[in-house]
């Protein structure tokens, strides 16, 4: 394998847009991408694109081809993957590893996404099958998504004490970090009351602790050492990228799961921890040399647990460590300071690439106020329906 | 003929025979894993066998953790009437963790309560009686 950089990111900002298109939310994306790798569309060798299951991809998840179909048809190699809210990891590790290769010098990867409103539902047309948890879950019990990540919640008071008001906090990190972020969709910051007094959706998670459904699109432009030379601007390498998927046993409430394996010494969330574990260990690098990390906050509880589940933090000290304001920008370990799901809304193919425009951004120094200072190695992780877990490490 | 007109909403996932309410499941035949709902293989890597059969789950346990569902689901959990329930997930028997509601008030559902299976009228139409299952608090008796 050789070694891979990012020659740009772009990203199309997160909102509600009923009036512009998901193929035109993944042109503006790609436009700003190219525009950074000062690179055409014909210069594209490859484009990888999360697949939605919501809009676009002519009805079979062809989103990379759609999109050439749309704005450039010159003969490049389309590849179309799914992994759901962690496609967009995916679909970098997939563009990764073609530029790795050796075959390929510039490929894109891509996730754009218009969400239907409210909760996510149930696949319309899905099989009324009696052995589909997500059949069961909706018909035997009505559990949306949000009852899955509050019992986590009310699990971890059980287990560590954690309070109303620190779940709150979290959230009050996260939209002090959106303020900052013009790609965020909620850029108003708020407090710990006005985070509790949000009404409540699944005991103990308000509606402030839990993120919404937005639209968005994000891409990522990989290249060779000789296209990263080219583009210029500091050199962003690719430290790692790694995608897994759940191990027998894990603990977690797994969406749409009703019925569990958990067995001792398996780590919960076993998706991610995966990923973020073989990350590391190919990148050669350990908790201590993270500068910062964006992490799939689908709630606050999110915000405090993941860093610990991945070792950055003893379990049980999440809540302190975001208290003791370590968690954000210039503490020990920066979470999210894009602001995070809980300032964006989930735009689920698009999210975890995102992750990865803001990754580039923080080491390019080109993160504006919410910059953390000096950052050389920077990290996302990811999670998605099925067990799909991913992690990228950025280096500069 | 009034019993014959109660029904479980999922006849696969859930038994109503007497003399108790039983999840419908699988075990492992060659690791003994329980599964709910019901599998066509073992998914335990250690497991080479994975020969698997039909097992009635009578589910007695503990309630690992809870939440309220506030918001009124989509309109495939057809209860009627609407108000918010309790949804817990049971750790019930060979390490099996089952989510199902809660029929208990919301200030007495403790992590760590001895809970046992249960059913509960989805909705009555006519002579027409849906039933899913539910976890209630456990007294110890015998059922
Ligand atoms: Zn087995």
């Amino acid at each position: 394998m050789r070694p891979v950089y990012v020659l740009g990111v772009g990203a199309h900002p997160w909102g509600k847009w009923p009036g512009t298109t998901q193929v035109e939310l993944a042109i503006h994306a790609m436009k700003a991408a190219l525009g950074e790798a000062s690179l055409q569309w014909r210069d594209l060798q490859g484009l990888v694109a999360a697949s939605s299951r919501f809009e676009g991809g002519m009805g079979w998840g062809l989103h990379a081809n759609e999109l050439v179909q749309t704005v450039s048809e010159h003969g490049l190699a389309c590849i179309n993957v799914g992994g759901a809210c962690a496609a967009g990891a995916v679909a970098f590790h997939t563009a990764h590893m073609l530029v790795a290769s050796g075959q390929y010098d510039t490929v894109a990867a891509m996730g754009a996404e218009r969400m239907p409103k409210g909760f996510i539902p149930r696949p319309p047309g899905s099989a009324d099958d009696p052995a589909d948890h997500d059949f069961l879950r909706w018909k035997t019990m009505g559990a949306t998504n949000p009852a899955y990540w509050a019992m986590e919640a009310q699990r971890r008071m059980h287990d560590h004490g954690t309070t109303a008001e620190t779940f709150a906090a979290a959230s009050v990190t996260m939209r002090r970090h959106g303020a900052m972020n013009p790609n965020a969709r909620f850029r108003t910051p708020s407090t710990v009351d006005e985070v509790l007094a949000s009404p409540m959706v699944s005991d103990p998670l308000h509606l402030l602790e839990i993120c919404a459904v937005s639209d968005g699109a994000a891409a990522v432009i990989l290249g060779s050492e000789d296209q990263a030379r080219r583009a210029g601007g500091p050199m962003i390498q690719v430290a790692a990228s790694a995608i897994a998927t759940g191990r027998f046993g894990d603990p977690a409430a797994r969406i749409p799961t009703v019925g569990s394996t958990p067995r001792p010494g398996v780590p919960h969330t076993s998706e991610v921890v995966t990923a973020v574990h073989r990350a590391w260990d190919l990148a050669g690098i350990g908790a201590e040399d993270v500068d910062l990390v964006e992490i799939a906050d689908n709630t606050a509880w999110h915000i405090l647990a993941w860093p610990e589940l991945f070792g950055f933090f003893a379990p049980g000290e999440g809540d302190r460590m975001l208290t003791a304001g370590e968690m954000t920008i210039g503490g020990r370990l920066p979470v999210n300071p894009s602001g995070g799901f809980l300032s964006f809304g989930e735009a689920t193919t698009a999210q975890a690439l995102m992750q990865v425009c803001e990754l580039a951004w923080q080491l390019k120094g080109q993160a504006g106020e919410r910059q953390v200072e000096g950052a050389r190695i920077a990290m996302s992780a990811v999670l998605g329906l099925g067990a799909n877990g991913g992690s990228i490490v950025l280096k500069r | 003929m009034e019993e014959a007109a109660i029904t479980a909403v999922i006849p696969q996932a859930l038994s109503l025979d007497p003399p108790a309410p039983a999840l419908l499941g699988t075990r492992c035949a060659d690791c003994g894993t329980l599964y709910y709902p019901q599998v066509v293989s073992c998914r335990n890597p250690d497991c080479e066998g994975k020969d698997v059969a039909p097992a009635r789950i009578m589910a007695r346990g503990q309630l690992y953790s809870f939440t309220v569902q506030r918001y009124r689901p989509p309109p495939l959990f057809a209860i009627e009437p609407w108000q918010p329930y309790v949804l817990g997930l049971v750790d019930v028997e060979n390490g099996l963790r089952v989510m199902g509601i809660v029929e208990a008030p919301l200030e007495e559902v403790r992590i760590g309560m001895p809970l046992r299976l249960s059913t509960l009228t989805l909705n009555a139409e006519g002579a027409q009686t849906v039933m899913t299952h539910s976890f209630v608090p456990d007294d110890g008796a015998d059922t």
